[in-house]
């Protein structure tokens, strides 16, 4: 297992791009959490509404469902990593050099679960940065500031869901470009189809996107200062791990019978 | 000892093509094995099913006496049609990812950049590199782990002469240290000057398999004419060693076992057949070859 990790991160080590993408990441997404300080929605004579974003522990769901959205670039550099595998005929390499196919896609896998993993590092800390510091009434009660830590544990789960349909994805189309399309056009139109148009309401609870989607429910009643769930519901969590097992199960299936 | 590769009965199958045909054979420790077919005869599918990247639909086959595994292959070192590398990472780099993979250490890197000429650009990323560069590192990481094995697909494929001189050099050098190479090539004039056994394919079919002086016996023919050609034409069949012969005008081709010219030329002039011409032909390994593969193509 060291030898695949190893392997991993010889490719990225000296992957301008990585380090580009990794140094815009560190940047941009503390940068993105940070400035909705200013977020609210002026309503007439003096009061507005919004003020409450950092507050603990609202600040917890805030910053997962915004850095959720964010970490959509993460999903399309994941999937530029292992397309890349097979634009430069790699994985065929790999295989050839001495892995198993059981091997590539465990190593695929750990991927998975370092960036999910150091992405939520990364949002834990800044979750811990707003709600000390940038909130305007800093916790009392200690009891506060974890009392919607869920969410965090959400945000993890949804990135390793996120990441695995975007490895199953690329295992099975391959390129690049189209990878990403189909990414997007699943989730924008075609998930929205069968939910809406297609299937019963009640199989439609079911689709996959959705669920990851759910992880995080919108934080609009925050905005409103409404009273919000302390954590993703357990059926989503329980349907996201379905779906989690069957993309790697489903990747697996299709790697071990292709000719490569 | 124990063979290196057997393959029992292989076949694959595209769709409607019929690749690979029941393939049957064995290379041996040390041997240098030659896998000799004109394009589309199955040789880069055979290798791809013995390397795992392509699933045979029938038939089986085993690494070192026993069922392919990742670990296998490991000792196997691959040159397989195209170079496959990381554009972005230099030549080090991907040889390091290469050793890492096959559980060696990196100690060998600069040895074989320097075989494959590649040294003095080993920091400079493979995308700046030309087509012959790539495949001099392809080489160099078939080289990488010190493989028991190597297995080459059209190794001087892509190579200005001088890069074909040094590769072959390489392959010889490889082999002479005891190494077994098996080498996939639509080149004869490769196989013969590389391999000490072949087998021949077309079409996914074994045609012949041997020592290559077996399969691809160069077989030595006299020409000869006489002043009097009917007097040679009644003398031929009584030559000694007489195989068959083939009259071409007043010329003749005569197949013959265990003489000399110079014994020929003294039993026609003790039988009052004075020739005026006289001329050893071999027959090339071109036409042994072609005469193989069209013999099957019609039968």
């Amino acid at each position: 297992m060291l030898r695949l990790l190893r392997a991993e991160w010889l490719k990225l080590k000296s992957y301008r791009a990585f380090w580009l993408c990794a140094l815009l990441y560190l940047i941009s997404l503390p940068g993105l959490i940070m400035s909705l300080h200013t977020f609210n929605i002026k309503l007439g004579g003096g009061t507005s509404i919004g003020f409450s974003f950092y507050h603990f522990p609202v600040v917890w769901h805030n910053i997962t469902f915004i850095a959720g959205w964010f970490n959509l670039l993460l999903y399309f550099f994941f999937i530029l990593l292992i397309t890349n595998e097979f634009q430069f005929r790699t994985l065929r390499q790999h295989i050839i050099d001495g892995l198993s196919r059981e091997q590539v896609l465990l190593s695929k896998g750990l991927l998975v679960l370092i960036f999910s993993t150091l992405s939520t590092l990364l949002v834990g800390v800044l979750g811990l940065i707003c709600g000390f510091t940038l909130s305007d009434s800093p916790p009392t009660d200690m009891a506060l500031v974890t009392q919607k830590i869920a969410f965090l544990g959400a945000f993890w789960l949804q990135n390793t869901a996120y990441l695995s349909f975007a490895t199953f994805l690329s295992l099975i189309i391959q390129k690049q470009g189209f990878t990403i399309l189909f990414f997007l056009i699943y989730g924008i139109v075609l998930e929205n189809l069968l939910r809406f148009r297609v299937l019963p309401e009640f199989s439609a609870q079911y689709l996959p996107l959705r669920n990851f989607g759910e992880l995080l429910p919108s934080i609009f009643n925050n905005l409103l200062d409404q009273p919000s769930p302390d954590g993703p519901a357990t059926q989503v969590v329980v349907v996201s791990l379905i779906y989690i097992i069957l993309l790697w199960g489903g990747s697996w299936a299709w790697l071990k019978t292709r000719d490569l | 000892m124990s063979a290196i590769l057997s393959l029992h009965g292989l076949s694959k199958r595209y769709g409607k093509v019929q690749a690979l045909h029941n393939l049957s054979l064995e290379v041996q420790p040390g041997h240098i094995y030659g896998l000799l077919g004109p394009n589309g005869s199955g040789k880069t599918t055979t290798l791809g099913i013995l390397l795992g990247i392509t699933r045979p639909n029938q038939g089986h086959f085993t690494w070192f006496g026993a069922p392919p595994s990742a670990a296998s292959r490991q000792r196997i070192g691959t040159l397989l049609e195209t170079p496959n590398f990381y554009p972005y990472l230099s030549a080090v780099r991907n040889l390091e990812i290469v050793a890492t993979l096959k559980q060696r250490g990196y100690d060998r890197i600069d040895e074989v950049l320097r075989q494959t000429g590649l040294y003095d650009r080993r920091t400079s990323a493979i995308s700046t590199y030309s087509l012959g560069m790539r495949q001099r590192l392809a080489l160099a990481a078939a080289l990488v782990a010190d493989p028991d094995v190597l297995v080459l697909d059209e190794p001087t494929n892509g190579l200005d002469p001088q890069g074909i001189a040094d590769v072959r050099q390489l392959i010889r050098e490889t082999g002479q240290r005891g190494k077994t190479i098996i080498l996939a090539s639509h080149i004869l004039d490769e196989v013969e000057k590389i391999c000490t056994h072949v087998a021949v394919l077309k079409q996914g079919v074994l045609l012949a398999e041997g020592s290559i002086h077996e399969v691809l016996n160069p077989e030595p023919r006299l020409i000869l004419q006489a002043e009097n050609p009917e007097a040679l034409a009644a003398l031929v069949p009584h030559l000694p060693g007489y195989l068959r012969s083939e009259r071409n005008g007043e010329r003749f081709a005569v197949w013959i076992e265990g003489q000399t010219a110079a014994d020929i030329n003294r039993y026609c002039f003790a039988q009052g057949v004075t020739l005026s011409h006289l001329n050893i032909v071999q027959r090339s390994l071109e036409e042994t070859f072609l005469a193989l593969t069209q013999g099957e193509t019609h039968a």
